[in-house]
Parts: C-alpha cells; sequence; structure tokens
C-alpha cells in the first residue's frame, strides 16, 4: 500500500514538478528544428535552431537581416489563430511532443516599422527605395514584384488563395511597415511562405531570435553586412 | 584509503538491497524528489538569469550560461548527497542539508568533468571499458561528500570500494537508464531509487548500516 501511494504520488508531483522545470527553461531558450526548405541556404531542412527568448521580453528594438522565429498570421492558417485551449497553451508554453503544437515561422527581418517595402523581379528588395545588399544570403533573386499592398497574397499552407490587403480602401498604398509590425522574407525567396503571401507579422506574434544553429553543425548566427 | 566492510554478500543480496532501498524511497519520496526539483530549477534560474544579462554576447553567453549552470547543479549535488547520505541512516533531515554542499561545489564539479572525460574517452576507446568506468566510478559523489576528500581520490576510492560489488551498481545505473529512457512520467522514481540504492550500496561497503 505504502509502495502504490509513493509511485502514485512521485508520479503526480514529479509530473507537475517537471512541467515546471520545463516552463522555466523555455522562459529563456527554446529549441526548434526548420520542416521546410524556405531559409535555404542558412538553414537546411532539419537543422535544430537555438532562439533567445529574452530581448523579445526586453522589447529590444528587432534589427534588419535578425532571423526570427514567430507564430504566422491568421491568414496564412486559413483564418486559425493561436488556441486559447488548456493543452494549446501547455504546449506552448512546455514544448512536450505528447502535447498538440501550433506551427511556428524563421524567417528573416527585411522591413522595419515605418520602412518602405517593395521588391522587384530579378533585383531584389528595396527598402525606403535603397537596394539592400542580399548576396551573403540568399538562395536567388525573386521572381515576384511587390509595390502596393495589393500585391501581397498568394497561396498560403493550405493552397488556399489569400489577399490580407487586397478588400481594404488603401490597397493601392505603398508597402509601410506599421509602427508595431514587421516585414519578413525567407531567404530561399521563390519557396517560402513569408510577408510576400502573408502580409505583416505583429511582434506580439514573434517567439524570439535565432541565435546559434547546433544541429547538424554549431554555428552562431551572426547579422549580415548591409 | 576506504575501510571496506566484511560484511558477506549473502547477507547483503540484491533483494534486500533493493528492497531496502525501496523502503527509504517510499519513506521520503516527497524530500528527496522535490529536493531533485529545487536542484535542478535552481540551477536553471542561475543559467538563465546569466545567459540573459550576458545575452549581447552572441553565443558565448550560451557557454557562461552552462559553466553556471554546471557550478550550481554541483553544489546543490553535493548537498543533496548528503541529503541521502542521511536519509539512508535515518536521521534527522533538514532541508538545510541541500545547501550545505557549497564548500564541495569545486572538488564535485572537477570530479564530475573527469568522471565524463573518462568515461567518454573509455566509450570511444572500446565501449566496455567506458561502461566498466561509468560503473566503478559511480560511489564517487558519495565519497567526496561523506568523506570530505578531494576529486580525483574520490574516483579512485570508488573505484577501488566496488571492486566486488560492481553488480549492485551496475544495476542501479540500468534502474536509471531504464527510467530515463522507456519510464515515461514514472521516471522520477526509477531516478530516486537509483540514488538511494547507490547510496544504500556506499553505506554498506563502508560497514554502515542502513536504517529504514
Amino acid at each position: 500500500m505504502r509502495s502504490l501511494l509513493a509511485i502514485i504520488g512521485i508520479t503526480v508531483v514529479g509530473s507537475i514538478l517537471m512541467m515546471v522545470l520545463l516552463i522555466t527553461a523555455r522562459l529563456f531558450i527554446e529549441a526548434r528544428y526548420l520542416p521546410t526548405e524556405a531559409m535555404l541556404p542558412t538553414f537546411a531542412v532539419n537543422d535544430r535552431l537555438l532562439i533567445e527568448k529574452i530581448k523579445t521580453y526586453l522589447r529590444r528594438p528587432y534589427v534588419r537581416g535578425e532571423v526570427i522565429v514567430f507564430y504566422p498570421p491568421p491568414g496564412e492558417l486559413n483564418g486559425q489563430d493561436l488556441s486559447g485551449d488548456a493543452m494549446y497553451v501547455l504546449g506552448r508554453l512546455t514544448g512536450l511532443p505528447f502535447l498538440p503544437d501550433e506551427p511556428a515561422m524563421a524567417k528573416r527581418v527585411i522591413g522595419l516599422p515605418r520602412d518602405r517595402i517593395g521588391i522587384v523581379h530579378g533585383q531584389g528588395v528595396f527598402v525606403n527605395g535603397q537596394r539592400l545588399n542580399e548576396a551573403s544570403y540568399i538562395k536567388e533573386a525573386p521572381n515576384y514584384d511587390l509595390n502596393v499592398l495589393a500585391d501581397i497574397g498568394g497561396r498560403n499552407i493550405d493552397d488556399t488563395v489569400i489577399r490580407p490587403y487586397g478588400d481594404m480602401g488603401d490597397a493601392r498604398n505603398p508597402i509601410v511597415v506599421p509602427a508595431d509590425q514587421l516585414f519578413v522574407l525567407g531567404d530561399n525567396r521563390n519557396n517560402s511562405q513569408d510577408s510576400h503571401i502573408f502580409g505583416m507579422v505583429k511582434q506580439d506574434r514573434v517567439i524570439g531570435r535565432v541565435q546559434v544553429r547546433f544541429f547538424p553543425s554549431f554555428k552562431i548566427i551572426e547579422l549580415p553586412m548591409y | 584509503m576506504v575501510e571496506i566492510a566484511a560484511n558477506a554478500d549473502g547477507e547483503f543480496g540484491f533483494r534486500t538491497w533493493l528492497g531496502r532501498s525501496w523502503a527509504i524511497v517510499c519513506k521520503h519520496w516527497f524530500l528527496l524528489l522535490t529536493a531533485t526539483f529545487v536542484r535542478e530549477l535552481l540551477s536553471i534560474v542561475a543559467a538563465g538569469l546569466v545567459f540573459a544579462i550576458f545575452i549581447d554576447l552572441k553565443g558565448w553567453n550560451i557557454l557562461i550560461a552552462l559553466v553556471v549552470r554546471c557550478v550550481v547543479w554541483s553544489a546543490l549535488q553535493a548537498g543533496y548527497l548528503k541529503l541521502c547520505l542521511n536519509v539512508c541512516q535515518n536521521d534527522k533531515v533538514q532541508w538545510k542539508d541541500l545547501f550545505s554542499g557549497l564548500s564541495f561545489s569545486l572538488q564535485m564539479l572537477i570530479a564530475t568533468a573527469c568522471l565524463w572525460i573518462a568515461i567518454i574517452l573509455g566509450l570511444i576507446v572500446l565501449v566496455i571499458p567506458g561502461l566498466l568506468l561509468s560503473v566503478r566510478l559511480s560511489l564517487y559523489g558519495f565519497v567526496l561528500v561523506d568523506q570530505r576528500s578531494d576529486a580525483l581520490r574520490s574516483l579512485l576510492s570508488s573505484y577501488r570500494m566496488l571492486k566486488g560489488f560492481a553488480r549492485y551498481a551496475a544495476v542501479s545505473l540500468i534502474v536509471y537508464l531504464i527510467g530515463s529512457t522507456v519510464a515515461g512520467i514514472l521516471f522520477p522514481a526509477f531516478q530516486l531509487l537509483s540514488d538511494i540504492s547507490l547510496c544504500a550500496l556506499y553505506k554498506h561497503i563502508c560497514g554502515q548500516e542502513v536504517k529504514v
């Protein structure tokens, strides 16, 4: 009887304490893997990344060229936003594999608040009229144009056509990043679900910044020189 | 040099040894479980804070945080082992024992580092030497804390003490391995049983009685 009580006690209390440990560790740092080719050639499929979350808590301003991990806007997931269900919340907090998971993306920050963004087919990305020198990290030049908000759109993860700004009155306005948002792109420009499809990302959806790749090889992620 | 008790191996026996160890775990599970939790939590928080403080050091902050975690963990591990020794003697167990290992933290850190280097080298050489070393050196923590020994002496003592008792330590480590690989949420129970059984083995070899 004493053994049974001990086993039950250790299992229940041990599980709770392990959850607390996991949540505590994930307050500072989080490990994730890349399931897609969207960040080639910087990161390959199945690369394991360490994401630091401290700067996000401290509300440090984002820097152009940083790679961030974030929850995509609801439009990318057919309107489905982050779930408030207890199991999903626990999954977000602990990352335990048997709990439900919500998709997150890793992309490079290109447009900061108040930046004006333009993309020219075959040439590259223009920020405030200046072409970015992205030779050090992109796979190839974009094969699409982006001049006004109405140009943003395409097929989302579920292959549904989305136009996040298509119905808005200011759809013909140039692409200017709002104060609390970011314009993000994958390094594999023509094979990436990013801001050229789902639009700008609110900063409160950012999980953290990629600090190192720890598998298959260790690499500290440096900021590109523009 | 550690004095090895002349108890006949037959008197000890696997059943008696594991039975007593489990009885101790059943009696003190909450204390032992929360002590391991506090050890892990404090080392994670200390490492996390250092990681946050040096956040602009790009990658180096991870290394510094890892070192801090090892130092804090070693200090608390020494206290935890002291707690285990007291529990096995049925002495009055106090929470402050967990924090009484600060003076051993450096030696514990060195001993743990040496242990891992030895095991990894042993595994690289031909697997078997690494496994043997992991078994024969498994009592180093108890020697270090109980006899106030230094890092290298505690490793050597553990190696000598387990001559003739290695199979018991091997069972303890197998219990731990089963716990950490296939036991799922029962992992803490296996971990506590492994720790206490090693402690009981140490007590037995030193000729001290394990009281439940």
